[in-house]
């Protein structure tokens, strides 16, 4: 019991140093909110220049719909971590963390969710005046199993993306200079996750391809439950493989962390 | 009952040249030159609680490395130690809810948030009660007289400061033994001496067993009884900072005044001259021949003051830096 006290402090002060940066966070959104409206404008001048009224199974609106949705969620999700532990890992602020009785790991998971209950916050009211927006204009179905689904999805996808970012981050041990990577894997998993565009605008094969991976589990899968897209049984199932890949990812980021952790130089002095 | 034992402790870091140039730049790239650096190389000492003990040592001399390994931070190449019975690198948390380590130049308290949310953050860490904490906290911010910067962010607050706020962060946990890496780096002399005032007093009152680094000789001077000067990674000396010149030369500084102007040449036979401008001289002799010589510069110059003085520690200890203790003259002559 006591032990936990010290996590949920570490939430609470992650929390505390979100609202700080309450003006960034907003930021953030406005910033994403024009990519949204670029992806809107494109959509629209697509669905209006071809005779069909479905494209690679989208209708116009649910296509409109995926775009501001996957905005919105791959900004929740994100993780913005890995400069700060390559950062502690590069300068030597580690060690403090190696000479103290708290865990690494626990420690950046509760400061990741204390800085994402903030941002999860605005998103939700977000969320809400957008979908009242959607079924205003297109009269768009919307259960309450959906959306409880899509917000269990959300957190899974949340824990996804984390240990991924934190398992990449275990490679600052061996590379000093890890930007170059952390902006490579940033666009991929932007890519591969759906972010941009649903995965199937880009063929059966790549569809494939990413069913194996665990990217699509971060936006395109939570996305696709709202857009009530899936039958239930899909739902449940794919619950279930996020469930595995978050259990497949802590292994892997303890194998980097730890093989990371022997090769750790505590700089300085 | 020693609390701390290092048995043949050795450290050596992996490390890349480059010489100078593009060309040299692209062979890098195809095959480095790996060379390995004896950061630390066979330490062994033994620290009793409630010692005080300083490592003084130029940079690069192993002194923080030797802290690191001692807090479990680091992995030696070779040799062995225990803290508190513990081997620290095995980083148990029963060790680790026992000690300390603040390092000047790294801070562990939260920037953007006012500096008791991190002290309450390291209660929590390291488990305290809600009634010690608030006892020591109390204590240790009356103290350090910073009670009324509790509540404000860390990051308006001045580097002095906050040194204390990482301090008493350090102390929450009443530990009985702290490691301190330069914890009055960047510090202006009056903080550096409320620092210096405060660890001697907590030191007292709590028996805790501390080791800590420094530059500042004053800071060790003031203290630490007891002295350990690192360089290149070895003990060159270990005891009491104000007999370092004992183990060194019995030698003596003469302090020389004139009335007339004295050339350099008549002033070489007597020993050597550290400073020299015609109507002051500053010369070192040895101790033994104090009495024959001074009487000798008495009768032959025209003396208007004359002082006798123990050569400083700083000098000493400079020496003591040189490689292999060689002794480094021409620098006092510059």
């Amino acid at each position: 019991m006591k032990a936990l006290q010290k996590y949920k402090r570490t939430y609470i002060l992650a929390l505390q140093n979100a609202m700080e940066y309450r003006t960034d966070f907003l930021m953030g959104i406005i910033s994403g909110g024009f990519i949204i409206l670029v992806q809107c404008f494109l959509w629209t001048a697509v669905f209006r220049s071809s005779p069909q009224e479905i494209i690679n199974g989208y209708t116009y609106s649910q296509i409109i719909i995926y775009s501001v949705l996957s905005g919105v969620v791959s900004k929740l999700v994100s993780a913005g971590f890995e400069g700060e532990i390559a950062n502690d890992i590069k300068t030597g602020g580690l060690s403090k963390f190696i000479a103290q009785p708290i865990h690494y790991f626990s420690y950046r998971i509760c400061s990741f969710f204390g800085e994402k209950t903030v941002q999860t916050g605005v998103v939700l009211v977000l969320f809400v005046v957008l979908m009242t927006v959607f079924i205003q204009i297109w009269g768009f179905p919307l259960r309450v199993g959906q959306i409880v689904m899509f917000l269990v999805s959300i957190l899974f996808g949340m824990l996804i993306n984390f240990l991924l970012f934190y398992s990449i981050s275990a490679l600052a041990f061996i590379i000093t200079e890890v930007w170059g990577v952390y902006i490579a894997f940033n666009q991929g998993v932007y890519l591969l996750s759906g972010a941009i565009f649903p995965l199937n605008i880009f063929g059966d094969t790549f569809a494939t391809i990413s069913s194996y991976l665990p990217f699509q589990y971060v936006v395109f899968f939570p996305v696709k439950i709202i857009l009530g897209s899936l039958a239930v049984h899909e739902i449940v199932s794919g619950l279930l493989l996020q469930a595995v890949w978050v259990t497949v990812l802590l292994v892997i980021s303890k194998l980097a962390w730890d093989s990371g952790m022997k090769k750790y130089v505590a700089v300085g002095g | 009952m020693s609390i701390i034992q290092m048995e043949g402790l050795s450290k050596s870091f992996k490390y890349y040249e480059k010489e100078l140039g593009l060309k040299k730049s692209l062979k890098n790239l195809v095959r480095r030159k790996s060379l390995i650096k004896d950061a630390v190389s066979e330490i062994s000492l033994v620290i009793e609680q409630g010692e005080m003990v300083g490592f003084l040592g130029p940079n690069g001399s192993g002194k923080t490395t030797t802290l690191k390994m001692l807090s479990g931070i680091l992995y030696p190449t070779s040799g062995q130690a225990t803290v508190l019975g513990y081997v620290p690198w095995e980083r148990k948390k029963e060790f680790k809810m026992q000690f300390s380590i603040v390092m000047g130049q790294k801070s562990q308290l939260w920037w953007d948030l006012p500096a008791n949310e991190s002290l309450y953050l390291n209660k929590c860490i390291y488990e305290v009660e809600d009634k010690p904490y608030n006892l020591v906290l109390d204590e240790l911010t009356e103290m350090l007289d910073v009670k009324d910067l509790l509540n404000i962010q860390v990051r308006r607050l001045s580097l002095g400061e906050r040194m204390k706020m990482e301090l008493i962060a350090s102390l929450i946990h009443r530990p009985k033994v702290i490691f301190l890496d330069e914890p009055t780096i960047g510090l202006d002399l009056i903080s550096q001496k409320r620092i210096r005032e405060f660890l001697k007093y907590y030191n007292e009152q709590t028996k805790a067993t501390v080791i800590l680094t420094s530059h500042y000789m004053a800071d060790i001077e003031d203290l630490c009884k007891r002295a350990i000067i690192i360089n290149q990674g070895k003990i060159v000396y270990d005891g009491d900072l104000r007999r370092v010149n004992e183990l060194l030369h019995a030698k003596k500084i003469i302090k020389l005044q004139f009335t007339d102007e004295v050339p350099r040449q008549a002033l070489s036979e007597y020993g050597t001259i550290t400073q020299h401008d015609g109507m002051n001289a500053v010369i070192e002799i040895d101790k033994h021949d104090l009495q024959r010589l001074s009487k000798m510069i008495l009768d032959r110059f025209p003396i208007l003051d004359f002082t006798v003085e123990d050569i400083p520690v700083e000098r000493g200890i400079e020496s003591l830096y040189q490689k292999d203790g060689v002794r480094h003259e021409s620098l006092a002559e510059v």
